[in-house]
């Protein structure tokens, strides 16, 4: 890039543009390059964060429908599909502690029953916003069993610096085999 | 303004400007609303309308979620908290609430400050008194006593009886500040163990809706519900918000914590 | 100067008293939540630091800040007099009012819901009455700004705008255009639950519409800043601006893509549709480019000045540079900031990668580095530049200067490097303490160790900021005549669109109306989106 810079005539000043003309390519090649990415990404990882608005009654949930306390944690669909419910107050996630099946895909789906939370899994890309009166839905897999913190991220009052919850992830088969249809599973002691 | 200046199409920076933020536009609307939902068999299932609809946020469900549990437990309890229920009552509720109140002397006390290990309601906040006395009512709180009381009364009588509680003073006592020694379970939780600082929901800090005035509670009662709460007893707290908190705190911890909202009493009878 | 002299110094002065009480107040906070501290004793003590310190530092220094210099630009650029005084002062004492009650409403915990105060958390009705006099403040600014560039257009039929007015008025429609968000947010959303009128809220629609603010305010923030770039450092250094045209082509691009791309702050949100966020993706795509043009002309004007000063080669004139003035330092400390905070930039606007980071503490460094870093530094240029002219005073002490400048920039890297790391590990925001303790949190605790001297750092840099600055006022002097400085080839016309503003503002409302028409009249629809208030603080 190099650029006759002395203030002088016409030429000078065709060679700047030229210069300007030649960087203002580069720069939009370097942003369509990551608007490909992310379309790509999101086309073949269907990695997607919580994508569709779906609406609850926040003062009912703990009366009826899906976020009821006994329909809280983690089950497994007839089609294998394991799926983990959760709500999140003030200043708990319930249930507090989640279990998991190593290498196989979850899909969460939680709600807020006053403030705005969040949580973040360990290290992961487990991550989203949990907003009263909607439900945010996402699926990731977890690759390594053990057991990971899943604090709030977001700032719900001034107990959130307290709200930490744990996510177990268990080798997929030991998980399977805890796993009965129709139950709800945490790794909650009663 | 000079000739080739206007703002019109002839002007070629608007024709370039706009033609160029309209196509990005309709590019990006297309790759968003169109191309990245088709990826995902249950987004785009019921046809490219609903599809682009659920892509710009209308309101829809994600498939077969509502399924219930086999197992499905009854609800912990059935009562929804409303502001309304804190609202001020006037002077009749209070009135009719102290003549209902007289029932309640014997073990709750004559000014709503016990000398037993019930419960002083002196002060209590209204909705605090009415959930209480509707989950008794439900069954979703037991105790024999308060139930058959719970199921006598109609919820207006509950309401004048939160109503006149509250506007009794508070049990002898002072908000919790942090000016003065707090346990530490009290003051900063736990973090890791889920446990909360007391005082950012019952008060001292912060005051959650629904959350009951502990200071001078009697000792044998909080150390009971606690107990309750952390084994699973008691199970009327909607959404284990009191279970998650008691669940990991040892014995001790809940002697401490209990020992202190129950030191907070002044003078007067209290047992401990 | 004419008559602003006086109006620009109190702008001055308040920012940054207020800027030294938040600074100081940050540097408490990192120390108390890191391991060198015991717990702190009252949680909420530290949720109320971070409010003022929020507050402060995105509602009152920035707005201080362009406000001054904008008031100072009207006059030095477009030579002057400035039109409406007695307005601008009504303005700055809305602006210093709205922050008194704010401070009142948190300093008594009674509004300890952060900057961003998000429903449906509410606090005391003050704190929300404070911010919004705030913001009218502001916006009588951006009426005497349009106002004085008209008179100077009728006085000046055809002329060419000056660069430093052109940004000018480019932030100021800016600013007004994108308030006008969190204003809705607080005027009809929040202030009537806070007032007790209402029971519920609409959280998610609240959301929406600050992030219809949050975003552009950033560029609001960094107007000052990028007007000094192409206007006070070509000058400062002894060379000219690469291209003048570059720079209003900046502007503009700034003035139409800045706003509609809030939604880039809910991505991980419910709320919105998985559409709208990836056009909002792709436009802060846009975004990006401004910047990126302006950083090749302003090293390009560098280049013009080590050339003139006999430097050679691809890289001899880099050498050849006055490294001994202040702006040279400052503009390069910026651009390294701007640099490593701009690439953090470009991964929170990747959609997809934005769920590794969201409301970690990556975040929180992020935009300590870009607005703290790069964009603060040029605010203390800012006023270097322009306090001989402000205080009628000698130049300023150059050594001091640079001190001030190299704590600053060393402070924060050192703040906001291990900041950024301890987000990847998966550190939250916004918590009053941590288990350091724990196995998986143990490893974070010499990042926030590290950040800590950091920010003791940054808060000596600060004091000698406060220092060199009031000093000034005690030693008098006439100083020279204030001048911008000027293109590589001057008197080159600009296009017609590019010598205002109606094409961009235009382009910047259509694109409003697109991206978040239909999200905020959908939300606003959904009955079930209105819950229950949350109110913060003691009963």
């Amino acid at each position: 890039m190099s650029t006759a810079a002395t203030a002088g005539g016409p030429d000078s000043h065709a060679i700047a543009i030229a210069a300007e003309r030649r960087w203002a390519w580069v720069v939009i090649a370097i942003m369509a390059l990551l608007v490909v990415m992310m379309i790509f990404t999101g086309l073949h990882w269907s990695a997607m964060p919580p994508s569709r608005v779906e609406t609850v009654d926040v003062k009912t949930l703990h009366l009826k429908g899906e976020f009821v306390e006994s329909n809280l944690g983690t089950s497994v669909g007839p089609d294998g599909k394991v799926t983990v419910r959760l709500i999140a107050q003030q200043y708990s996630f319930q249930p507090q502690c989640i279990v998991v099946p190593a290498g196989v895909p979850v899909t969460f789906r939680g709600t807020s029953t006053d403030t705005i939370h969040g949580f973040v899994v360990g290290t992961t890309n487990a991550n989203t916003m949990l907003i009263p009166a909607f439900v945010s839905t996402f699926t990731t897999t977890f690759p390594k069993a053990g057991e990971q913190l899943m604090p709030c991220h977001e700032y719900c009052g001034t107990g959130h610096e307290a709200m930490w919850a744990r996510v177990q992830v268990l080798p997929a088969a030991e998980f399977m085999a805890k796993a009965k249809p129709g139950e709800r599973l945490s790794c909650v002691p009663r | 303004m000079d000739e080739h200046g206007a703002l019109t199409w002839r002007n070629p920076w608007v024709r370039g400007s706009v033609g160029v933020l309209a196509a990005l536009t309709v590019g990006a609307m297309g790759v968003g609303f169109l191309w990245l939902p088709s990826a995902q068999a249950d987004f785009s299932a019921q046809g490219l309308w609903a599809s682009i609809c659920r892509a710009a946020g209308g309101p829809s469900s994600w498939g077969s979620a509502t399924e219930a549990a086999r197992d499905a437990q009854p609800v912990s309890t059935e009562v929804v908290l409303e502001r309304s229920m804190a609202r001020p009552s006037g002077s009749d509720a209070v009135g009719r609430g102290a003549t209902l109140a007289l029932n309640c002397t014997m073990c709750h006390g004559a000014q709503g400050q016990s000398g037993s290990d019930a419960p002083n309601l002196a002060g209590q906040y209204p909705e605090v008194v009415v959930k209480q006395m509707h989950d008794y009512k439900t069954g979703k709180r037991a105790s024999p006593i308060m139930e058959a009381i719970g199921k006598a009364l109609p919820d207006k009588a509950i309401a004048d009886l939160a109503a006149y509680y509250a506007d009794l003073p508070k049990a002898r006592t002072a908000p919790t500040t942090y000016d003065e020694p707090l346990p530490a379970l009290v003051r900063v939780g736990d973090p890791l163990r889920n446990i909360a600082p007391c005082i950012s929901c019952h008060g001292g800090v912060d005051q959650k809706f629904g959350t009951p005035w502990l200071e001078g509670m009697p000792l044998g009662y909080l150390v009971a519900q606690l107990e309750a709460f952390a084994s699973g007893v008691r199970r009327n707290d909607s959404q284990a918000q009191m279970r998650n908190m008691a669940r990991a705190m040892t014995p001790r911890e809940i002697q401490e914590v209990a020992a202190f909202y129950a030191r907070k009493a002044g003078g007067g009878e209290r047992r401990h | 100067m004419f008559l602003a002299r006086k109006l620009v110094l109190a702008h001055f002065w308040i920012a940054f008293v207020a800027f030294l009480g938040a600074i100081v107040l940050g540097a408490w906070q990192m120390y108390v939540r890191s391991p060198l501290s015991p717990w702190i004793n009252n949680p909420e003590y530290y949720y109320r630091s971070v409010t003022a310190h929020g507050t402060v530092m995105a509602y009152v220094l920035p707005t201080l800040v362009a406000m001054g210099f904008g008031y100072a630009i009207s006059e030095l650029a477009l030579k002057r007099p400035l039109v409406g005084l007695r307005w601008a002062w009504a303005g700055f004492g809305l602006v210093v009012g709205g922050t008194v009650l704010a401070a009142v409403a948190m300093a008594a915990g009674k509004a300890s819901v952060l900057y961003t105060f998000y429903p449906p958390m509410i606090g005391s009705p003050i704190y929300y009455l404070g911010v919004v006099l705030v913001v009218v403040g502001s916006w009588i600014w951006v009426a005497l700004m349009s106002i004085n560039l008209r008179a100077w257009r009728k006085d000046n039929p055809g002329a060419t705008v000056p660069l430093a007015m052109y940004g000018n008025l480019a932030g100021a429609y800016l600013w007004a255009w994108t308030s006008v968000g969190a204003a809705v947010e607080v005027l009809v959303l929040i202030l009537p639950a806070s007032l007790g009128l209402t029971d519920t809220i609409n959280a998610g629609l609240a959301r929406v519409l600050f992030s219809w603010t949050l975003h552009a305010i950033v560029y609001f923030w960094l107007m000052p800043a990028y007007i000094a770039f192409y206007t006070l450092f070509p000058r400062a250094i002894g060379g000219r601006l690469y291209s003048d045209t570059m720079g209003r082509v900046a502007f503009a691009l700034f003035l139409v893509f800045s706003m509609p791309i809030g939604i880039h702050h809910l991505f991980a949100d419910p709320q919105v549709g998985a559409g709208f966020k990836f056009v909002h993706a792709a436009m802060t795509a846009m975004v990006s480019i401004p910047t990126l043009l302006t950083v090749f002309t302003i090293v390009a004007s560098a280049e013009i000045a080590g050339r003139l000063r006999g430097g050679t080669g691809t890289f001899g004139w880099i050498r050849a540079l006055p490294w001994d003035r202040p702006m040279m330092l400052a503009v390069t400390f910026s651009f390294v900031m701007l640099g490593l905070g701009g690439a953090g930039g470009l991964i929170n606007m990747s959609y997809q990668l934005n769920e590794t980071v969201h409301n970690t503490q990556w975040v929180t460094g992020h935009f300590h580095l870009i607005f703290g870093g790069a964009i603060v530094i040029m605010y203390f240029m800012i006023a270097y530049e322009l306090w001989p002219q402000l205080t009628r005073s000698a130049p300023l002490p150059v050594a001091w200067i640079k001190l001030q400048l190299w704590l600053w920039f060393i402070g924060m890297l050192v703040l906001s490097l291990p900041w950024h790391w301890v987000g990847l590990l998966g550190q939250p925001r916004r918590m009053a303490y941590f288990d350091y303790r724990h196995p998986a949190l143990e490893p974070q605790a010499w990042t926030v160790v590290m950040s800590t001297f950091g920010g003791f750092g940054l808060a000596a840099s600060a004091v000698l900021f406060v220092v060199i600055l009031a000093r000034a006022h005690f030693k008098r002097a006439e100083p020279a005549a204030f001048t911008f400085g000027v293109a590589a080839h001057p008197g080159l016309r600009p296009p017609f669109a590019l010598n205002g503003f109606s094409l961009w503002i235009a382009m910047m409302i259509g694109l409003t109306v697109v991206n978040y028409g239909y999200p905020i009249v959908q939300l606003a629809l959904i009955k079930e989106a209105s819950v229950p208030i949350v109110p913060i603080g003691s009963r």
